[in-house]
């Protein structure tokens, strides 16, 4: 029987798979692990922000992303408004409503990680699939300093016109 | 006013151009969006007009759009709107816009940028026949040039952000109108339109959004924006169009070896009804120019070409029939201008062969 990986005591009955470029990482958890952690799928981070928002004080914030209060701080876009009109505020909204999303964009399209075009001086894919695969990595040998600090990177480098900043309206 | 010079000019996405006999025309549209700013349908008025008149200045830098109008939404009358519309420069949505909203149209028309529609920016380039790869290539130089002036908002892994999560990724929208005749004459047509949902495509009529297939003119294009190049998207398309177009050859080789009366007996009607009725509604005159262009394919009439009645199918959509005679009229009107219109149009079109 399997444990769970988080608290290494009850029986591990949600199994997460996510694969990062061609590489799978898996997660044996518990069902209260699994609730408190609140299970973000977010491509790229999402397993990694799932185990760090369990072993860190500091993105308890992350979870109450969840509730249904939540609203864009970049455009003041409410989780309400989003499901009624089914359109974002602003660039900012798709961090503040990736929960909601990461299924939609599942359902709607044909990959959930973006391919092709990209704009002048965007961060290059490769070195972000390089730090991914590093982060991957961190997580399964659960070296959770290393994982933050590369999961910050990440955040970094993909925050283009997602950053949670003021936004003109 | 320069949106009433465009009715004199041909269309030139529908009039020129390597005829094919079943497409019709291609059209490749993105979806941009600016950096840190609210999207048009949630930002302000006075944030709109701000950004309109950024991208039009960046416009300005771009040389493919050297002698481009700028079109402000406010200043347009109905019948400059519906115009627009009918010749597919912006879409039913953006023809309600009223202030903080414009065009950028190409000299040529092949380009036309509308300014806060759902997103910032849609871009689109559209030409006669089947020319995914070219008109690709076209906007995608468009949007590369922009790109210099602009800061886009772009996450590496979702792609360009748009205010619709249906368009994020690529924010590439590829659409083939197609003209499927044959397959509604030999009752295929159902049938076909069905596989082509199955297949994830959206497929829609002549007028956009909602309309019908009319005439068996259909808009075929790609649904998904996200997980795959645009190199991918437009490779899966035509490959589908390739398809159609067999089928629908297929179909009409049909038609002329096993049921080369029936076919004829459609045509000649179509004809008939449009050299001689008194009124014609815009719907009829798509079914029955329909007909006649088929006909056209199939060489059953003399007279005329099918870029000839490609243009007929526009000039008399209602907005270009008023436009054309410089006012609003009501339906009644219009339906007996189109038909007055359509017949000394095809007074010298006639039926190519014998009845046999
Ligand atoms: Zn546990
Ligand atoms: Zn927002």
């Amino acid at each position: 029987m399997q444990q769970c990986q988080i608290c290494g005591k009850k029986q591990a009955n949600v199994h997460l798979k996510q694969v990062l470029d061609g590489e799978t990482l898996e997660l044996f958890l518990c069902e209260d692990c699994a609730e408190k952690g609140g299970l973000r799928v977010d491509p790229g981070l999402g397993m990694a922000e799932f185990v760090l928002g369990l072993t860190s004080a500091k993105d308890n914030k992350e979870k109450r992303r969840r509730e249904e209060d939540i609203s864009c701080p970049s455009c003041h876009m409410r989780r309400a408004d989003f499901k009624k009109t089914s359109r974002l505020g602003c660039p900012g909204c798709y961090d503040a409503f990736a929960a909601d999303l990461a299924p939609m964009l599942a359902e709607m399209h044909r990959g959930v990680v973006h391919v092709g075009k990209s704009p002048r001086g965007a961060p290059c894919r490769e070195d972000i699939g390089a730090l991914r695969k590093a982060l991957a990595a961190a997580v399964a040998a659960q070296n959770f300093e290393e994982a933050a600090r590369l999961r910050d990177l990440i955040r970094a480098a993909t925050a283009g016109g997602a950053e949670a900043g003021a936004v003109s309206k | 006013m320069i949106v009433n010079d465009l009715v004199k000019h041909q269309n030139p996405w529908l009039s020129l151009g390597r005829e094919t006999g079943i497409v019709v025309s291609s059209r490749v549209r993105l979806a941009r969006n600016l950096k840190d700013r609210a999207f048009p349908g949630w930002a302000g008025e006075k944030e709109c007009d701000r950004l309109c008149k950024e991208v039009a200045d960046a416009c300005g830098k771009v040389g493919r759009l050297s002698g481009a109008v700028v079109l402000d939404m406010a200043g347009l009358d109905e019948l400059e709107r519906e115009l627009l519309k009918e010749r597919r420069l912006i879409s039913s949505e953006f023809a309600d816009r009223r202030g903080g909203s414009a065009l950028i149209l190409s000299a040529d028309e092949r380009i036309a940028i509308m300014v806060n529609e759902e997103d910032h920016l849609r871009l689109q380039a559209i030409a006669p026949g089947l020319c995914l790869e070219e008109t690709w290539r076209e906007i995608d130089a468009v949007d590369s040039e922009i790109d210099r002036h602009l800061n886009y908002a772009y996450s590496p892994t979702l792609g360009y952000l748009t205010a619709c999560p249906t368009n994020v990724g690529t924010g590439l929208r590829a659409s083939v109108m197609v003209h499927l005749a044959g397959l509604r004459l030999t009752g295929d047509f159902d049938r076909v339109m069905k596989g082509l949902t199955r297949l994830n495509l959206a497929v829609r009529g002549l007028f956009g959004e909602g309309s019908e297939a009319f005439g068996g003119m259909v808009q075929v294009s790609n649904q998904s924006t996200l997980g795959e190049s645009e190199q991918a998207i437009l490779a899966r398309l035509l490959g589908i169009v390739q398809d159609l177009i067999v089928h629908e050859r297929n179909a009409r080789a049909r038609l002329m070896e096993k049921s080369r009366i029936v076919a004829l007996d459609q045509v000649s009607r179509a004809l008939a009804i449009l050299k001689h009725a008194m009124l014609i509604s815009s719907m009829e005159a798509v079914e029955l120019l329909s007909i006649l262009r088929l006909g056209a394919d199939l060489k059953l009439v003399d007279g005329i070409s099918e870029a000839g009645i490609n243009e007929l199918l526009l000039v008399t959509q209602p907005g270009h029939l008023q436009m054309r005679l410089g006012r609003k009229l009501d339906s009644k009107e219009r339906d007996r201008m189109r038909a007055e219109f359509v017949a000394g149009r095809l007074r010298h079109v006639e039926i190519a062969e014998q009845r046999g």
